[in-house]
């Protein structure tokens, strides 16, 4: 049977509606008001319209077309955009004499980043080269919109393996993913954010795959292939490889006797297939590419004389645990609480949109019931006995985005006073989020599981609608 | 022109202006027409949350709030909300689209209500 073919028409389903979803939003948010959108849009015009890769960091350099649609557009972090129609028409005239092209382009604070994405949505951006900026920016949303669809449907797959004999599960953790909000909004928007996504729940389903049905070789290659594409589109993909290299080591050592030869060739092609490409990256980014070697980790490693090992050690710790008495206060505040709790409710635009406090405490309630079922599926049956090694290499998954994104963090902070942490660079753990979702549904047990499941997505679709509502207020009313 | 009173408002002071039937642009100035600096404070720019999460000091930014004639209610002010949803954006959209954009929203909950029942079936 053909491949497409194996795929449950449940899963193409659960896909479309994500791809719907996020579509929605990228109707709804305004030009440029997904973070960094525009530096986003400028790097892959750049890459679509000379074929190479940017490398000028002088800031404020606009293409002409980014010039016109920069002042053209309403756009502000904090305040409220004002819309005016001439304002618009004039806009649509400016953009109808205006061409696209690479002269001095915005792609500063992006040019860090490694190209896959920006390969990949200079293929709609070419298709709609002859349309406008503003459609053709909605065209490159609606493929990034495609994105959020693979997403969730890596995520129904992750779920498939984690609960085989659970089919009802598999839906209910996909749906949960696919109304998240923060993601469908990030899905309607040009970042590079959405494919590290995509990566980020492939991944974790051939991990689950390789705990299941046994590491081979073709994973290998697939868990090497996926690896190798993460980092060439963001380096904060970085966090999910130890984790990723723990549970593959981690199969190979539960395999079957029988079956371990095959399991440690599996794990070794999955190491030649990111390391190699790796390797070749490396030396093409800077011989070929002309392009600086912090470009390499988006600056996530650039030397850094404020940097010390003392000094971030004592930031990862306070921003997830309560302050030691030797340790200076960092932060003043609890900031798992408002940034990655308050978040992953919701803000949406440049952070500023979000709900009331208590929804932020109602959802945090819900969040706290999902892990207690969770808790309570894999204790029960010995599950946790048996499945140790595969919880402990998610774990370590998350262990290492937290971990990564708290570097990069703790840098910035130190560089600028300001802080870089935002929920949307934890979203490439939304498929474990999905499984979890499924587990907790599972473990209400199997005269309440479904509906429990199924309220659980249905709260995530009322979730998702005061998104879009309280996202309209805010700009348009 | 408007004259605000001295001192502290116990909220942001309101300023009455004729409706203005077409697109125009303006430049609102503030003179201080008193002998002493005069500091403009406690504007609802949002200091906590938001794109400022740590609550650090900002350089104080005022803001200007236009405000509709009257009370509406939500239902009333849809078609204006639709209008300016429409602006600065691709060239199919018009005032329609946000209701069509509300409306695909509720159907792909359908869908997923429709695709969770229907796994009971299994």
């Amino acid at each position: 049977m053909t491949w497409w073919r194996r795929v449950p028409p449940a899963c193409v389903a659960c896909a479309a509606i994500a791809w719907g979803h996020a579509a929605v939003w990228a109707v709804v948010t305004p030009t440029f008001q997904v973070p960094d959108e525009q530096t986003h849009f400028g790097y892959t015009q750049y890459l679509a319209e000379t074929g190479g890769l940017p490398t000028n960091t002088a800031p404020g350099r606009f293409t002409p077309e980014q010039a016109v649609l920069s002042r053209g557009t309403p756009f502000s972090i904090e305040g409220w955009p004002t819309w005016q129609p001439s304002q618009s028409r004039r806009l649509h005239r400016q953009l109808r004499s205006v061409k696209p092209s690479a002269v001095n382009n915005e792609a500063v604070q992006a040019v860090n980043n490694p190209p896959l994405y920006y390969v990949l949505e200079a293929i709609p951006y070419g298709a709609a080269r002859s349309l406008n900026a503003l459609d053709r920016l909605f065209v490159m949303r609606l493929f990034s919109a495609l994105l959020a669809a693979l997403t969730v449907a890596f995520t129904f797959l992750f779920v498939r393996e984690l609960l085989p004999g659970t089919p009802w599960a598999w839906t209910v953790g996909a749906l949960a993913v696919a109304f998240q909000p923060l993601f469908a909004f990030m899905g309607g928007g040009v970042n590079n954010d959405n494919l590290v996504y995509t990566l980020g729940a492939a991944l974790v389903y051939l991990l689950a795959r390789a705990f299941r049905r046994g590491l081979s070789p073709a994973l290998g290659a697939a868990l090497g292939a996926v690896a190798i594409a993460g980092l060439l589109t963001k380096s904060t993909f970085l966090g999910m490889l130890p984790g990723g290299a723990l549970g593959v080591v981690l199969a190979a050592w539960r395999a079957a006797p029988a079956r371990r030869a095959r399991a440690v060739r599996g794990a070794l092609t999955a190491g030649g297939v990111l390391a190699l490409p790796a390797a070749a990256w490396v030396v093409a980014n800077e011989v070929v590419f002309g392009r600086s070697p912090t470009t390499l980790t988006s600056g996530l490693l650039a030397p850094s004389a404020k940097a010390s090992i003392g000094g971030n050690l004592s930031y990862l710790w306070q921003y997830f645990l309560p302050r030691l008495w030797f340790m200076s206060d960092r932060f003043g505040s609890y900031p798992v609480w408002d940034v990655y709790v308050q978040g992953f409710v919701g803000r949406f635009g440049w952070f500023l949109i979000g709900f009331p406090r208590w929804v932020n405490w109602l959802a945090t309630g819900v969040y706290i019931a999902i892990i207690a079922l969770a808790a309570a599926a894999v204790t029960r049956r010995g599950i946790l006995r048996r499945r140790w090694p595969e919880l402990v290499a998610y774990l370590g998954v998350v262990l290492g985005m937290l971990i990564v994104v708290g570097i990069a963090g703790y840098r910035y902070r130190i560089t600028t006073n300001l802080p870089l942490e935002q929920p949307r660079y934890l979203l490439s753990l939304l498929a474990l989020y999905g499984g979890l979702v499924a587990v907790a549904a599972r473990g209400a047990g199997a005269r309440w599981g479904r509906a429990v499941g199924g309220f659980l997505v249905v709260a995530a679709m009322g979730h998702s609608l005061f998104a879009i509502l309280r996202t309209v207020a805010h700009y348009y009313s | 022109m408007a004259h605000l009173p001295a001192g502290l408002s116990p909220g942001s002071p309101r300023v009455s202006i004729a409706r203005i039937s077409h697109d125009t642009s303006a430049t609102v100035c503030f003179a201080n027409q008193g002998t002493r600096t005069v500091q403009l404070a406690g504007n609802l720019t949002p200091e906590y949350g938001g794109n400022n999460p740590a609550g650090a000091k900002l350089p104080d930014v005022v803001r200007i709030d236009y405000i509709r004639r009257g009370r509406e209610t939500w239902w009333t002010f849809a078609p204006v909300v639709a209008k300016r949803f429409a602006l600065v954006k691709p060239s199919f959209v018009g005032t329609w689209t946000l209701y069509a954009a509300l409306g695909a929203f509720a159907l792909l909950c359908a869908g997923g209500v429709a695709l969770m029942l229907g796994g009971r079936r299994r």
